[in-house]
């Protein structure tokens, strides 16, 4: 359902200026090169991980009163072992209070990314994340941007992450601009986030419109997985049906929008018989 | 070959020590901590670098120091010896810092912490 639109996906990057470069290849040379770019292209549209968010580390060590008073800031100790996966690495603090703790997420992230700098993300995330800014960047229609480079700042199970992300598929959603992330390696996200919280009609409109039929099957199919206990997909179930009558029938007992499904598809209809005939 | 310069070679010779070497700018100290033989100069050449310590608190007020726990253990078992601020520096995380590298309490908590504490205690409730 993502689409593969290989202009799109590689679409020119801003990079240093070079001077293009042409190639002299024969027929079965370029068909290679096709081949080439599209598997590269499918490379390039794997989904991120969707992940749950991740429970806050609250572990005491140790206490010892003894230690209290003798400092005024808290140490942080971080093991920087070579060889240890960053999600097992020992990150402790001892408070002025004495007590020995595990350090909070955040604590975690910000230590592992001093000593261990990853491109692309900051020690302290910038504030483009903020609520109030997502706004501005929404209204330039940016959203695929903001995607990416939340994806190289934050782990996939932090509560940032996961808001960020929620707060740009509902603009999507709220606004009907689904075609920003069609070839993206997001639009999986969005289809899951959309389909879990049953808002997905919005985008089956935009579907149909673009003559996508088969899209828009494999979104209801996908819904009838998620939610196997609704109407339409026992209907679906005994009367294995496909195509245009399992989008009527999932129209009639699921959707909220029904009336603007209904003209969508008539629309579709006519072009189908229209093209057809001519 | 190791040229060991005429002040290491007397016939009897130094031990490896685990301490603090400064760096930094003027009033910016910045510590690092590492295995060197005892009588090269305090930031001369050193053996390995084990970690780092900063000790002035960063904007979210930890002081952050960087320890690396398994080349630590493969010192100290050589029979490195501690010097009394790296003493105490790893004796702070002394229970995490045992379950870090998997033994229980191989770095307890310094007795010089303690005495300090005491101390301190002391003075304020005079």
């Amino acid at each position: 359902m993502t689409g593969l639109d290989l202009h799109k996906v590689f679409r020119p990057v801003k990079k240093g200026l070079k001077p293009p470069h042409y190639k002299l290849m024969t027929e079965a040379q370029l068909e290679e090169a096709t081949r080439k770019a599209i598997e590269e292209a499918k490379t390039k549209l794997i989904m991120p991980p969707v992940l749950n968010e991740r429970e806050p580390i609250d572990d005491v060590l140790a206490e010892d009163k003894v230690l209290e008073g003798t400092e005024t800031a808290k140490y942080v100790f971080t093991d920087l072992s070579y060889s240890i996966p960053h999600r097992e690495r020992f990150i402790v603090v001892r408070e002025p209070n004495g007590v020995l703790r595990k350090a909070t997420w955040e604590e975690r992230d910000r230590m592992i990314q001093i000593f261990f700098p990853k491109e692309g993300r900051r020690v302290i995330p910038p504030a483009l994340f903020k609520d109030e800014n997502l706004g501005t960047v929404f209204q330039q229609d940016r959203h695929e941007d903001v995607l990416n480079m939340c994806i190289a700042q934050f782990e996939p199970d932090s509560p940032d992450y996961i808001r960020v992300h929620h707060r740009t598929y509902e603009d999507i959603e709220k606004n009907g601009k689904y075609d920003l992330l069609r070839s993206t390696r997001h639009f999986g996200g969005m289809v899951w986030y959309l389909l879990g919280r049953k808002k997905a009609d919005g985008l089956l409109i935009d579907m149909i419109n673009r003559d996508l039929l088969d899209d828009a099957t494999s979104l209801i199919t996908l819904y009838h997985m998620l939610h196997p206990e609704c109407q339409s997909a026992k209907a679906a179930k005994e009367q294995k049906l496909q195509g245009v009558d399992l989008i009527k029938v999932f129209v009639k007992t699921e959707s909220q929008r029904e009336g603007y499904i209904q003209l969508a598809l008539q629309a579709y209809e006519e072009a189908m018989a229209t093209s057809s005939a001519s | 070959m190791v040229q060991l310069g005429s002040r290491l070679l007397r016939g009897r010779g130094g031990h490896v020590v685990i301490r603090f070497a400064l760096g930094g700018c003027t009033n910016r100290p910045f510590f690092r901590i590492v295995a060197a033989n005892s009588r090269r100069a305090r930031d001369g050449k050193y053996l390995e670098q084990l970690g780092c310590l900063d000790p002035l608190p960063n904007a979210h007020g930890e002081k952050v120091a960087g320890l690396n726990l398994e080349r630590l253990r493969y010192w100290l078992g050589c029979g490195a010896q501690l010097s009394r601020p790296a003493e105490k520096l790893l004796g702070r995380p002394g229970a995490g810092a045992g379950l870090g590298a998997g033994g229980p309490g191989s770095l307890p908590l310094s007795p010089r912490l303690t005495g300090q504490g005491w101390r301190g205690s002391c003075r304020s409730i005079q």
